[in-house]
């Protein structure tokens, strides 16, 4: 029953996100990072950081990326990871060729992010600050309100 | 004629990198993979009176060209295997495997690996075959050279702690080593045991700061040297004979700090190699690199310095008691006068140029000044030659 019921919720959320993708993509000065979890979890920015850089956050969470010229990913490389697209790629070079971590599962775009997202629990990604969050998926990680 | 495949080997490799889409880590990993890396560098140096790193006055694309191929295999959550194989142009450098071990992660905090690792002395030396992870064409030599034992067989731990306001992590390590390798141009007989190394690695904000500690007892086998040294003991100067031995501890010492934001750049590291024997100098290295992002264009500026110095030798042979002794005591000290310092000063200018998101094109000059007494990383031919002189380097670097 959970599962038709989670399953329904996926499908009405994705025909919405459909819908909304032109206001979705409206806006991408900044992004928020969402997860599919079931309790109150909040990120600082440097857990943030280590997730999307190989490291541990105390809660078991999986991240998932956008791929290199994703407009949201420049976003959160920029303002969250505080580096560039170059000097991330050069980083995951030094961690694959030293056999010490692997980068992210990338999806190929936000549609596709979210639909993996709402499908996967624990799963967490980040998307423009204006997107709709879908039902099941809990904002973790804002950046501050000037 | 085998180098000539290797190059086009390279070529093809890099072609086919080239018209290949990016490669990312797509939605869901297969048990068994494949990626790599490689680089074809071209570089020319500006007299006719010494090498450096290889390069002489004829343009050369054959000292730091290179191709290499990693292969992964997932059993399960907990366990994976990895294997990774280069092959360089250049003929002092061995081709073949460079580390394949048994990868084990119990937890996401914990890593276990075991077998043949690239030795992880400092920041780059486990990436050194990997250009695209830095942004220079060479590593700062006086850090990065050819002295230490490149790999070890034995076990590596890296532990994850959780932290709001940083990230932290440790790796540990404890292996042997038994392999050939070159002093110069020279092919060595090196044996470490006891091999075992700590690091801490700091990530707050825009700061990344590593320290480390690495220890080996180390026995180099050099045929003349221990002949003259066995004369040594056969005349009663026990002492001496062992000084002449590379047969101890060997210390190394690191610490780098680096600052990066997406607009610049600021990346240090120090490090001591301190041998408890007397033929190996007391090295002292560093370098400073400052740069600016300008996507898809990185510039940077490095200054990079290293200082050697010998202990002082044995005093035991008594002078002026009697012309044989004289003689000896002339070729023990003659022993250490013959030993090479390597005291470098050098600033570089480079540029990389990020074409894709896996290839990128650099450039670089680095020009040397080397203390005029010693041999300065330079391979001299002219004992006139005045250690300075200007490098200039550039090629492509990718990985697939």
């Amino acid at each position: 029953m959970k599962k038709v019921i989670k399953q329904i919720l996926t499908t009405t959320s994705l025909l919405a996100l459909t819908i909304n993708l032109n206001a979705v993509n409206a806006r991408t000065d900044e992004v928020i990072v969402v997860a599919n979890v079931d309790s109150d979890v909040s990120l600082t920015r440097q857990e943030v950081k280590s997730l999307f850089m190989g490291g541990v956050v105390v809660d078991d969470l999986k991240p998932i990326a956008l791929p290199a010229n994703n407009p949201a990913r420049v976003v959160f490389n920029t303002k969250v990871l505080g580096l560039t697209e170059t000097r991330v790629q050069s980083y995951w070079a030094q961690m694959r060729f030293t056999g010490r971590k692997k980068p992210p599962i990338e999806v190929q775009d936000q549609l596709a992010l979210i639909e993996y997202l709402i499908e996967t629990p624990n799963s967490v990604g980040y998307l423009p600050v204006d997107a709709d969050i879908p039902e099941g998926l809990k904002v973790v990680y804002e950046p501050v309100k000037n | 004629m085998l180098f000539i495949n290797r190059r086009l080997l390279v070529i093809l490799l890099f072609l086919t990198s080239l018209f290949t889409p990016h490669k990312s880590n797509a939605e869901s990993e297969p048990d068994f993979s494949f990626s790599g890396f490689g680089q074809v560098i071209g570089g020319h140096l500006n007299t006719d009176q010494a090498k450096y790193h290889g390069y002489s006055d004829s343009f050369s694309f054959d000292q730091e060209t290179l191709i290499g191929i990693q292969a992964d295999y997932i059993f399960n959550d907990t366990f994976a295997a990895s294997g990774q194989a280069v092959g360089y142009t250049s003929d002092v450098k061995q081709s073949g495997i460079e580390w394949l071990f048994l990868n084990i992660t119990p937890s996401k905090r914990w890593q276990v690996r075991l077998g043949r690792h690239k030795t992880p002395f400092f920041n780059y030396s486990d990436s050194t075959d990997v250009g695209f992870t830095y942004p220079w064409i060479t590593l700062p030599q006086q850090v990065y050279n050819f002295y230490l034992f490149r790999s070890f067989e034995g076990a590596f731990v890296r532990y994850d702690l959780p932290s709001k306001t940083m990230a932290l992590n440790f790796e540990a390590y404890w292996g042997s080593f038994d392999d050939d390798y070159y002093i110069g141009e020279e092919r060595v007989d090196v044996e470490v045991d006891g091999l075992s190394g700590l690091i801490a690695n700091v990530s707050v904000s825009d700061f990344t700061f590593r320290a480390s500690y690495h220890q080996g007892d180390v026995k180099v086998a050099l045929p003349q040297i221990e002949q003259f040294a066995q004369v040594l003991a056969l005349n009663g100067f026990v002492k001496s004979a062992q000084s002449l031995e590379i047969d101890g501890q060997l210390e190394f010492y690191q610490a780098s700090a680096n600052y990066e934001t997406p607009y610049n750049f600021v990346r240090s590291e120090w490090t001591r190699v301190a041998p408890n024997f007397l033929t190996v100098p007391d090295l002292r290295a560093y370098y400073i690199s400052a740069g600016l992002y300008q996507y898809p264009f990185t510039y940077h500026l490095t200054y990079a310095h290293s200082s050697a110095k010998f202990n002082e030798p044995i005093s035991e042979i008594p002078i002026g008691v009697d012309p044989q002794l004289d003689a000896l005591a002339f070729a023990y000290q003659g022993v250490f006068n013959s030993l090479d310092e390597d005291s470098l000063k050098s600033i570089s200018v480079g540029v990389r140029w990020d074409l894709k998101p896996n290839i990128a094109l650099k450039g670089d000059i680095t020009f040397l000044d080397g203390d005029e007494n010693k041999r300065s990383f330079f391979e001299i031919s002219d004992d006139s030659f005045d250690r300075s002189a200007t490098l200039v380097q550039f090629g492509v670097t990718w990985v697939f």
